[in-house]
Parts: structure tokens; sequence; C-alpha cells
């Protein structure tokens, strides 16, 4: 039987799909147990305008796998899409307006799709700022067609860079300079702190390879500038990969740091697992 | 707690929620709590007005009872107020102040009323006293209405006279 207070997460990725049960306060999480089930090349591509399960019963059946070697897996689960579906942008809301219609309100114009099609939510950062997105409607009934084909209880839907932004705004920041790295399979997202606020967001798709360590720096260094920052910034990483490029990094004499960590057992570091933020936000 | 579905979907129930549903409950329950004790109030004044409106009713019954029955107080009044004023020997004494030295009183009545009615019965040898004592009855200013009733003559005279006392009104 669950604990009142455990979430079960399940997320989705090109390169398969994983999920944890997890207990205890958001700031001191344990992982009750973890399942992974890896997805054959081209079954998913996250993308933000066409339905990205290539091959939908691939995607069920790997979604059934995890939810039963889930603690609670059967019950309602937070369905977390990668990061690459969505358009983020950073706003900064008027006083005495709605957040979510302010965002859908500065988001839609500039989407390549109708903006009926367009299901738009916010992340408050405090201070009149949220992280809006917006993913096409299209894109997210494919997923839900795959959850509701493997039987699972969906409680919500929520994306990858979001969840991670989530957990990572939670820690003070204080006035270092710092940039977020939250990585998906296929695309990533840097966002730059300044004096504790979040001052730039930005997207990118991965350069996978050797040569991502050097190119992904400049771009920490890019996004770090763009929102004021003079010298390199901290560097804290999220998400598959976030280990070896934490590592590479250090090397460089960069000052860097894992996004979190988490009591349990789990076959990977918790850092590696950009959608556990969701439970510890 | 933001939600990407594409169809609105059913929330568990936040620790808010419950919350809000239970502030919803307790303040049902007050307001009924409330509403039925304002119920019972309400009765219980609407039985205060009859009460009142059927103390005040009784209360008009018994002042018109009253009312109704002032005059005989007053008359009662007066006449207790005329009984210490003019008590039957002082009557008694100012008619015999007019009497002449032949004349004899037979019978006095004085009837306390609205004043003091008067019947008496006289006799004297001869007719002149009689006549003498009607003429200072009729000129005092102590009595009025003075009637002469019925009289007999046989060589002396008996006769009954009715007369007004108002020398309580001087």
């Amino acid at each position: 039987m669950r604990g009142r207070r455990t979430r079960v997460l399940v997320a989705l990725d090109e390169s398969g799909v994983a999920g944890a049960a997890v207990s205890g306060p958001p700031g001191n999480p344990r992982i009750r147990s973890f399942a992974r089930a890896p997805l054959g090349p081209g079954a998913l591509v996250a993308d933000r305008l066409d339905p990205n399960l290539v091959r939908t019963s691939e995607v069920a059946q790997a979604l059934g796998e995890v939810a039963r070697a889930l603690e609670g897996g059967r019950g309602p689960v937070v369905l977390i899409l990668p990061d690459g579906v969505a358009r983020t942008v950073l706003l900064e809301v008027p006083a005495g307006v709605a957040a979510r219609e302010f965002a859908r309100y500065r988001i839609t114009p500039g989407l390549p799709y109708p903006p009926e099609e367009a299901l738009v939510d916010v992340l408050a950062l405090g201070g009149g700022r949220v992280v809006a997105a917006a993913v096409r409607r299209r894109v997210v009934e494919g997923y839900e067609a795959a959850a509701a084909a493997a039987s699972l209880d969906v409680e919500r839907l929520d994306l990858a860079p979001l969840a991670a932004l989530s957990a990572l705004a939670r820690e003070g920041r204080g006035a270092t300079a710092s940039v977020d790295v939250v990585l998906g399979d296929r695309a990533l997202s840097l966002l730059a702190w300044h004096g504790g606020r979040l001052e730039a967001l930005r997207s990118r798709l991965r350069r996978a390879g050797p040569a991502e360590v050097d190119w992904l720096a400049r771009e920490i260094d890019r996004t770090a500038a763009a929102a004021g920052n003079g010298g390199p910034p901290r560097i804290r990483a999220v998400g598959p990969g976030a280990t070896a490029l934490l590592g590479a990094w250090r090397e460089q004499g960069r000052a860097v740091e894992p996004g979190w960590r988490a009591e349990g057992s789990l076959p990977v570091e918790a850092a590696e697992l950009a959608w556990l933020g969701a439970a510890l936000a | 707690m933001r939600d990407f579905s594409s169809r609105p979907r059913r929330r568990a129930p936040q620790p808010v929620d419950v919350g809000l549903i239970g502030i919803g409950l307790l303040t049902l329950i007050v307001a009924g709590y409330a509403t039925g004790t304002s119920w019972a109030e309400f009765k219980r004044a609407r039985q205060h007005v009859v009460d009142v409106r059927r103390e005040t009713e009784a209360g008009q019954a018994r002042l018109r009872s009253l009312e109704a029955r002032s005059a005989p107080t007053a008359a009662l009044a007066t006449q207790a107020l005329l009984s210490a004023d003019a008590p039957p020997p002082r009557v008694l004494a100012e008619i015999s102040g007019l009497m002449p030295p032949d004349l004899k009183l037979e019978s006095l009545s004085l009837a306390y009323g609205d004043g003091i009615a008067i019947q008496l019965q006289v006799s004297a040898k001869a007719g002149g006293a009689y006549e003498t004592f009607l003429q200072r009855l009729e000129a005092s200013p102590l009595f009025d209405e003075v009637i002469p009733g019925e009289e007999a003559r046989d060589g002396g005279v008996t006769a009954s006279i009715q007369a007004h006392y108002r020398g309580a009104s001087r």
C-alpha cells in the first residue's frame, strides 16, 4: 500500500520510459521504487509540431512495463513529457493579471500552429515572473493515447524542463551568477540566474558527441552573458548525460554541481533524471 | 499545479480543497443551527405577541367593566361625601330650626343619592303652623324642590312634604 505522500512519476523520452515512486517531503525525497524500459531508436521523436509517438504500441508497452514495476504504478501518476515538445518563454506578468491568460496572450502569436491548438500553462517563480510553455494539442493527445493503451491512470501531464526548474528554483542562489542546464535526450534548456532571479531562458537541440562538452560550455557562457553575468557562472546540470558533462567541466576548472541528490536505491545518479524534479518541488 | 492535459481531468482533492469543504460544511451547519434558533425565537416571539394581545384584550375588557361600573361608584362616592358633609342629625337640626313650636314632626325619611331627598310627615293643631313651616321651608336656601303632599284636616292638620336638601352644595 502506498504511503499518503508517495508520488508516482512516469517520464518519457526518446531513449525510453522511466518512472519512480517517491515519498517524503519535497526537500528530502526518498525513492521507493524505480523502473525503466528502453525504446528502440525512432519509436519516439520529441518534436513540437507533429505527433511524437512513431510506434505507439511500443511506447505503450514500455509505459505498461514501468507502471507494473512501480509501487503504486496503477494509481494516479504524473506523466512527464520530454524536453523538446514545448515552446517555453520567461515572462513578467503584470500585477492583477491571471498568469495563464497572460501567457496564452503572449506565447500563442509566435507559434507555428493555430492558437486554439495550444495547451498553455505556467510555472510561477515569484516576483511576478513565470515560465510559460505551450504544447500542441495533437502532440499531447499522442502521449495520452499511449498512456490509455497502457491503462495508466494519469493524474496530470507535466513537462520535464518545468518539472526540473520547479525543483531547481527552490534552491537559493544568493548573489552568485549561475546557469542551470536541464538535459533531455533531444533538447535542453538553459536557465541563467543573477541575484537569485531567473534572468534568461533558452532552449537548444542537443549536439550529442565528443564536441558537446565545449559547445554546451559556450552556450552556458552565452546564456550567462545574456542574463548580465560577467564571469564564468556556477553550473548545475540535471538530465541524461549530466554526470559526464559536469565531470568534464570540472576538469576544465569550472564550478559545477549536480542539480540534486536523492535517497534510496537508484541505478543511476539522481541528477541524471531531470523529471525527478516533479517530486522534489 | 500545472497540467498540460488535452482534457480537464478529475483532480484528487488537495488538503486546501478538503479544508474548504470542511469550512463550507461547518458554515452550513452553523447556518442551519442559526436558522433553527431563529425559527424557534420567531415562534416564541409570535407566542409572546399573542399572549400580550390576549392580556391587552383582557385588560381592555376589565377597563370597560370598570368604566361601566363607574357611575354607581361615583354615586356611592357622592353618597359617602354627602353622608359626611350632611349627616342625618344635621339635616334634622336644620328642619327643626324651621318648625314653629306647635308643629310636630311625625316622621322623617332621608334618601342619600345625588342629593338628599327628604320625605316629611308633620302634624299641627292649627293649620297656620303648617303654612308657616311650608313658607319657611320654601324660603330656606337649604331646601328646594319643596312639594306639599297629602293633607288631612280634621280640626288639626296632618300633611306630608317632599323636599330636597341642598345644604351640601352651598
